[in-house]
């Protein structure tokens, strides 16, 4: 057997593990609607159980199973029927689709090319016609094409993590002793004894060897007789002694599962068993301290000890006093005491080296036990990519291309929440790159390019950083057609359009809803492809960028801070915070001259290996206060780079380094910027560890004061801004904009929020807001603050949709000083404006 | 304990009985007297049933501040251990706390309600855990366990913040505010999932 053929029947496997639970899924919601399900839940049951047909019908269809996927077909169209009425009780329907549910798993015996055994073609007729007759007059809504797309079916099937976890050795799939195989030929015998008119009316029930005896005797059951019994046949629909049989035949487990020592845990469990054996390290740490106060005490003992000895000898030294009897009763004494301390010592000595064995077992037991807790959650890349190649041949297939996807790194083991994560993002990448990225034929052939496109997907290992690319050879991405879009829909003026750089262009790309397809098509053009990428990735702390060349292709790339639990970090201190960050990222350690900091082109920077890289200070990206007492002459500095880029972060100490025990922070603090999670020390304190990606992208942003490093203070005072907006992306938008400009911002969603702010510390050099909130809108916001006579001359610029001369006229009357509508944003002109009303610029 | 009751009046009535015939001896009146607090004593308290929508509430302090929060909502109540700040999270993130192997988030509930006004270290944290967060709330002073009925307290006033409005399960007479705890710490507008950029 081939690799691929190897591939290929695990995947199968896989398919019908999972197709279990999917027919196991559908039954349990079917059961529990027909126990009385209600309103939106009904709604929301059916929901489910539609999704998994269509999963399953996706899945199958891709794998080469036909007649599980029109099974699944007729399934979910009947569900999309139950679903378009939730409220009426139809229990004929409800029997059919239990029925056909019963059928899945034997019809994953029929691989392509071979016909589905009679019974099933009947019955999806059944069912369709059934399904159909409910239809009266209208469109259906749920018309998909029986065959799904076959990328999002293989990539909702490849839910390789979970399924290596309940991985188990299996019997063949045909022939032996397998009951699904045995169903498989008596639904075929059955299948020709229903063409059998003739064929006597009996019991229907198997018995003897074929199925309880485990041996299949291929081939005997012809013409209208089984050993042992017939059924009736003829009739146009399945007779319910055959379904019955049927459905018992694959409701009995295979053999060989039963006895598989697997065992299926919720990573809920594992994740709370490495949150105990995290306690368990951080006691470990514990004894080790306890280790060392106990050496202390040893050395302590031991010196005293000697000083003991050493009185000995100055009174042997005494000579004739010792004839003295006090000083004679004082030697003899000090000997006992001594012999008595002596053995005291060695009893402290040997305490020490059992301690300092039984914590070095220790360390290696725990250790060895959070790396195997540590393995159970993490797979090989390859689990979850595994599917694609195939799918992404069948996918350029229908949208007439020929394209390979080769896949390097599939071995690189990823946390399994990773994995999970990762899933769509790439799936949503592979879809863009076959349908953008890769050429028609005709296209590469007048382009001199092999008829063959070709995707390369490529994971590597770098530090605790992990890299996956994804480059196709296509003609690249077109930059004109991308700033065309990004004029008419609003997101850059003409001037900002004309000036804008390749790589502003590419990042614009991520916009939510940005598309250079006119035609929506059925991989992609909704655009909501790489800003579901983007979002995805950095929800694991990662940063996505893309880099293209005209005629030649397009390369995607991720990066991902590897879950790695346990870390080698920097130790450092910012004021009074002290902080972790994996020495992995750390290139150098510096100790500078602040005279030695160079300008370039405005930005503070240091030579290192004798080329500039940018110096920014830790506190301002954090937003901390920095040390402003020590060394102003020196600058203390660490060089931080993930992949390609580096940057110079100024820190107050550098303290240590440690190796640490990795978490996550707990939602409500679901992605904090610039922290990546947290570790507990041995005295039970908190250590942050600093995410450098996080860290790498803000200092892009140019935060940095040249000013600052001729001499410590003298540094102007931040302008500093409310930003009020309601929607995340827009605060987050125009945030980084003002933050890139120089201001401080506070950002806040609303109204409320913002009065609060103000009447708080309330120290703001100017106000941006939106308009249209709930609650207290920007206009009432604005009059508010003109209301206020502190507030009066507070600079108010109003950003938002609202673009009629009506709005304009509100806003000017409110007491705005300007007003911007967001289809005519730009980002120049709003800072330009604000230095102005400030009087900064 | 109803058996107890039922053993204690079965003696009374066989004590009664007793009276009775003794009475005929002429020997009663100091004998009733005894039958009777016997009987009192004997008779079963009469129940006292919980209201419906009464819940047991925690009642705390903070910066000067008091509020209350059901019972069940608390997966634990101990003394604060060393918290660390978190930079670029809002201020009513005091900062997190390791927790039986758990990094909690630690909140100053003033500060997220709107107070500017700042207290010092607080010694309790108070930690609620639901399906969807692990999270503290951080207290000056703990003071009693009261029985809460929602239908005899106020409710939340319309000067409350927004967030504290949707939260708040009532206003006891001394000015105590009851919170739905979990219901506040799953909250929305508390979740930070900022981007870096």
């Amino acid at each position: 057997m081939s690799h691929d053929d190897d591939t290929f029947a695990a995947l199968c496997e896989t398919l019908r593990e999972e197709a279990s639970e999917q027919v196991e899924r559908i039954g349990a919601i079917l059961l529990d609607l027909e126990r009385g399900g209600t309103g939106t839940r009904t709604r929301a049951m059916l929901d489910e159980a539609f999704r998994q047909a269509h999963n399953l019908k996706g899945a199958a269809g891709s794998l080469g199973f036909p007649a599980t996927a029109r099974l699944a077909h007729a399934l979910e169209s009947a569900l999309a029927e139950l679903r378009e009425r939730p409220g009426v009780a139809d229990p004929e329907l409800f029997d059919l689709v239990h029925r056909g549910l019963g059928f899945v798993s034997g019809t994953l015996d029929v691989v392509d090319g071979a016909e589905p055994p009679p019974e099933v073609t009947r019955f999806i007729d059944v069912l369709n016609r059934r399904s159909a007759s409910m239809r009266p007059l209208r469109p259906s809504r749920h018309a998909a094409p029986a065959s799904g797309t076959v990328l999002e079916a293989a990539v909702a099937r490849s839910n390789a993590p979970e399924e290596r976890q309940r991985e188990t050795t299996r019997p063949p799939i045909r022939g032996g002793t397998d009951p699904i195989g045995v169903a498989k030929t008596q639904l075929h015998a059955e299948g020709r004894e229903s063409r059998a008119p003739e064929t006597e009316p009996t019991t229907g029930t198997h018995q003897g060897g074929t199925r309880e005896g485990g041996t299949h005797q291929g081939g005997t059951h012809q013409g209208g007789t089984h050993e042992g019994g017939t059924h009736q046949g003829g009739d146009e629909e399945d007779t319910p002694t055959t379904s019955a049989m049927l459905e018992l035949a694959l409701a009995r487990p295979r053999p060989g599962r039963a006895a598989e020592e697997t065992l299926r845990v919720s990573t809920k469990k594992l994740g709370a068993l490495m949150a105990q054996v995290g306690e368990l390290l951080a006691a470990r740490l514990r004894t080790d301290q306890r280790l060392a106060e106990l050496r202390t005490i040893l050395g302590a003992e031991e010196a005293l000890l000697e000083r003991r000895v050493a009185l000995r000898l100055t009174l042997q030294e005494a000579g004739p006093d010792l004839k003295n009897p006090v000083v004679a009763r004082m030697a003899t004494a000090l000997d006992d005491s001594t012999t008595t301390h002596r053995q005291l010592v060695r009893q402290l000595r040997d305490l020490v080296r059992a301690f300092e064995s039984d914590a070095l077992q220790s360390t290696i037991l725990s250790g060895e036990l959070q790396e195997d807790i540590r393995r159970i959650q993490t797979f090989p890349l390859t689990s979850m990519l595994d599917p694609l190649p195939r799918a992404v041949r069948n996918m350029a297939r229908e949208i007439g291309k020929d394209v390979e996807l080769v896949i390097t790194g599939g071995d690189l083991e990823l946390d399994k929440k990773v994995l999970e994560a990762l899933r769509d993002p790439l799936y949503h990448l592979l879809r863009n790159a076959v349908d953008h990225g890769i050429e028609a034929p005709a296209a590469r052939k007048a382009a001199a390019k092999p008829p063959q496109g070709k995707i390369s997907l490529r994971a590597e290992h770098r530090g605790d950083t992990i890299t996956i690319t994804v480059e196709d050879d296509g003609p690249g991405i077109d930059l004109d057609a991308v700033r065309r879009r990004a004029r008419e829909r609003g997101l850059l003026s003409e001037r900002s359009a004309e000036q804008a750089n390749e790589q502003l262009l590419l990042d614009l790309l991520f916009a939510p809803g940005f598309t250079t397809k006119k035609r929506i098509g059925n991989l992609s053009g909704r655009g909501v492809g790489l800003d579901a990428v983007r979002a995805g990735i950095e929800e694991l702390h990662g940063n996505v960028s893309v880099q293209t060349r005209r005629g030649r292709g397009t390369v995607v790339t991720i990066s991902l801070p590897l879950t790695i639990y346990v870390v080698h970090a920097l130790l450092l201190r910012v004021g009074t915070h002290e902080l972790a960050i994996p020495i992995s990222s750390v290139h150098r350690i510096l100790r500078v001259r602040a005279l030695d900091v160079i300008t370039v082109e405005r930005s503070p920077a240091v030579l290192v290996d004798g080329g500039p890289v940018a110096l920014v200070p830790l506190a301002d990206l954090l937003g901390v206060e920095g040390d402003r007492r020590g060394d102003t002459d020196h600058v203390t500095v660490i060089v931080v780079g993930v992949g390609d880029q580096r940057c110079a972060l100024a820190v107050d100490e550098i303290v240590g380094d440690e190796t640490v025990l990795a978490k996550n922070l707990e939602p409500p603090l679901v992605r904090v910027p610039n922290i990546s999670g947290a570790t507990v020390r041995g005295d039970g304190s908190v250590l942050l560890t600093l995410n450098p990606i996080d860290l790498l992208r803000r200092a892009a942003l140019g935060t940095s004061d040249p000013a600052r490093w001729a001499g410590a203070g003298g540094r102007e005072r931040k302008a500093r801004l409310l930003l009020v907006d309601d929607s995340f992306t827009t605060r987050a938008l125009e945030r980084s904009v003002l933050e890139a400009a120089g201001f401080e911002v506070v950002a806040v969603a609303s109204g409320e929020d913002a009065l609060l702010e103000l009447a708080g510390s309330g120290d703001f050099d100017g106000v941006v807001s939106d308009v249209a909130m709930a609650g207290v809108d920007g206009f009432e916001l604005c009059r508010r603050l003109r209301s206020d006579a502190r507030r009066r001359d507070l600079p108010v610029i109003l950003v938002t949709s609202l673009g009629s001369t009506e709005d304009r006229r509100r806003g000017l009357e409110a007491g705005a000083d300007a007003y911007v509508v967001k289809s005519e944003f730009d980002h120049e002109w709003l800072v330009a404006k604000l230095r102005e009303l400030m009087g900064r610029d | 304990m109803s058996d107890l009751f039922t053993r204690l009046r079965r003696s009374v009535a066989t004590l009664a009985a007793a009276i009775d015939e003794s009475d005929e001896a002429g020997r009663a009146p100091p004998a009733r007297v005894l039958v009777a607090r016997t009987d009192r004593i004997a008779r079963e308290p009469e129940r006292v049933e919980p209201a419906a929508d009464a819940s047991a509430c925690l009642i705390f302090e903070r910066s000067g501040r008091r509020y209350g929060v059901p019972l069940s909502t608390l997966s634990e109540v101990g003394a604060l251990g060393p918290i660390a700040h978190v930079p670029g999270v809002p201020e009513a993130f005091l900062g997190v706390a390791a927790r039986r192997g758990r990094i909690v988030s630690v909140i100053d509930l003033p500060r997220l309600f709107g107070s500017q006004n700042g207290s010092g270290r607080p010694g309790w944290l108070l930690l609620a855990a639901s399906r969807q967060v692990v999270c503290g709330v951080c207290a000056d002073e703990l003071h009693d366990v009261v029985e809460v009925q929602r239908g005899q307290i106020a409710r939340a006033m319309p000067t409350f913040s927004a967030l504290l409005q949707r939260h708040t399960l009532g206003v006891m007479e001394d000015g105590t505010v009851i919170l739905d705890l979990v219901e506040l710490l799953e909250d929305r507008t508390l979740r930070v999932e900022e981007r870096a950029t």
